[in-house]
């Protein structure tokens, strides 16, 4: 038997985070609300560099968002930056076109699951 | 200790920052490799962890340009990647950096990567205390001025000359100059435990005090034989002792406390006889005047086969000019 990972991983496991920052709740809320400030902004710039096929910019901003994300314990934006990234690799724009959406959902789901820790954080 | 991290992305320096903070480092943050260089000019930072892949100046840009500032003391680099293979570790190294981590940062270890930072950094602070240790022992002595800066100034250019192509009968490994350099200046330390009324004495030694004046060589192997029985992988050590037992050995047999010859006497020690050798000639003491450069290339030729290696001899003509450099540019 293969150890059952989770199908769908949480968008921020947020105790993983915490452990990491040897459980300063605080300051791993602030630093989910910090990504998620850039997060349009870095968006744009994937989808930017996607149209204009940069695969250059498309490979930096990538991998720049996949940092973040690991970091964060954000695992399906990581994933999602991850095969942007490879893609902007293999120098594959239709690759990168096709990425998108999960792209998009997994920005979302932090996105919601962002606003959940702060919430929390607020009634802490 | 400061610990400056470099990275474009603030998340990655705020949970670097939070986890060494917590360790009790003082932490300096830059989110470019352009801030980084002005900050390291600024601040007196031992240990630099860097962001491989950032926009304009990379990592391993800014580990060469770390690299090339020649300022006090070396910077330890730690470059933070999300690659893993051997071939972008091999580059990394190749360009200076020190050891990898991987993103993102568990803090265990982080925190072990820094600590060995530490630990390396402070293998330099022990040389340095060895070359502190290896001039109180000389002050005892007298007016010896920069006679152990000299010392392993000289030592290291013959070292270098026979680990270079023109003596590849030697076939040294090319850690070997920096090993002299480093072990040189010990050659006397053993004349701590000579007693004052023979170290001090102004006037010539009766042969019982010569006898006990020679001694100093047998103590100085004896003190780091001690430490190198503790270590007995340590190079650096066994240099040193080989040094402090024969550097007053003879090429023909005539020296002390041996009375060993040729290539029975460890090269190391056959190096630094020749060093010594002409530091005290160009050198003004106390009882003599400073000889020119001429009349020490002269005596040197002449003890070649008799006090001195004959190649080495030769070795030290090669690079004569060297030496004028170095003697005149450490003068008491």
């Amino acid at each position: 038997m293969i150890p059952s990972q989770p199908a769908h991983p949480p968008a921020i496991d947020f105790d993983l985070l915490c452990q990491r920052l040897f459980d300063d709740h605080q300051l791993a809320s602030d630093l989910v609300g910090k990504l998620v400030q850039r997060l349009d902004s870095d968006l744009a710039q994937i989808k930017q560099a996607v149209a204009q096929e940069d695969s250059e910019a498309l490979r930096q901003a990538a991998h720049k968002l996949k940092g973040s994300a690991a970091n964060l314990a954000a695992e399906p934006l990581r994933q999602a930056c991850s095969a942007l990234e490879y893609s902007a690799r293999q120098g594959d724009a239709n690759l990168a076109g096709s990425l998108l959406e999960e792209l998009d959902q997994a920005v979302t789901g932090f996105k919601h699951a962002a606003a959940q820790i702060q919430a929390q954080g607020q009634v802490l | 200790m400061k610990v400056l991290v470099v990275d474009d992305d603030e998340v990655s320096l705020a949970m670097a920052e939070k986890i060494l903070q917590r360790d009790g480092y003082e932490v300096l943050l830059a989110d470019s490799g352009k801030a980084a260089l002005e900050l390291l000019h600024q601040a007196d930072v031992q240990i630099v962890l860097t962001d491989w892949n950032m926009p304009e100046m990379d990592g391993l840009q800014l580990c060469q340009r770390i690299r090339a500032i020649s300022g006090v003391g070396y910077i330890y680099v730690i470059l933070v990647t999300m690659r893993n293979s051997r071939q972008d570790m091999l580059i990394g190294l190749t360009d200076g950096a020190d050891d990898f981590i991987s993103k993102p940062f568990e803090p265990a270890e982080l925190l072990v990567r820094v600590h060995n930072a530490e630990r390396v950094l402070a293998l330099e602070t022990t040389a340095l205390t060895l070359f502190s240790l290896a001039k109180l022992a000389e002050s005892k002595d007298t007016d010896t001025g920069k006679h152990l800066e000299r010392m392993r100034e000289y030592a290291r250019a013959i070292a270098e000359h026979l680990v270079s192509d023109s003596m590849p009968e030697f076939n040294l490994p090319s850690r070997f100059p920096d090993l002299m350099y480093q072990t040189s200046p010990l050659h006397d330390i053993g004349k701590v435990g000579v007693p004052d009324y023979v170290l001090l004495k102004p006037g010539s030694l009766n042969d019982e005090e010569w006898a006990i004046m020679k001694k100093h060589a047998e103590i100085g192997a004896a003190t780091l034989d001690a430490a190198l029985s503790k270590y007995p992988n340590a190079e650096f050590l066994r240099i040193a002792r080989d040094i402090a037992w024969a550097h007053h050995e003879r090429w023909d047999g005539k020296g002390y406390p041996l009375g060993l010859s040729g290539e029975a006497i460890p090269l190391c020690a056959r190096i630094v006889a020749i060093a010594d050798a002409y530091d005290a000639i160009t050198m003004q003491r106390v009882y003599k005047i400073a000889q020119p450069h001429a009349v020490a290339r002269g005596i040197l030729i002449q003890e070649s086969g008799k006090q001195f290696d004959p190649r080495l001899v030769q070795a030290f003509l090669d690079i004569e000019e060297q030496f004028i450099t170095i003697k005149d540019g450490f003068v008491d």
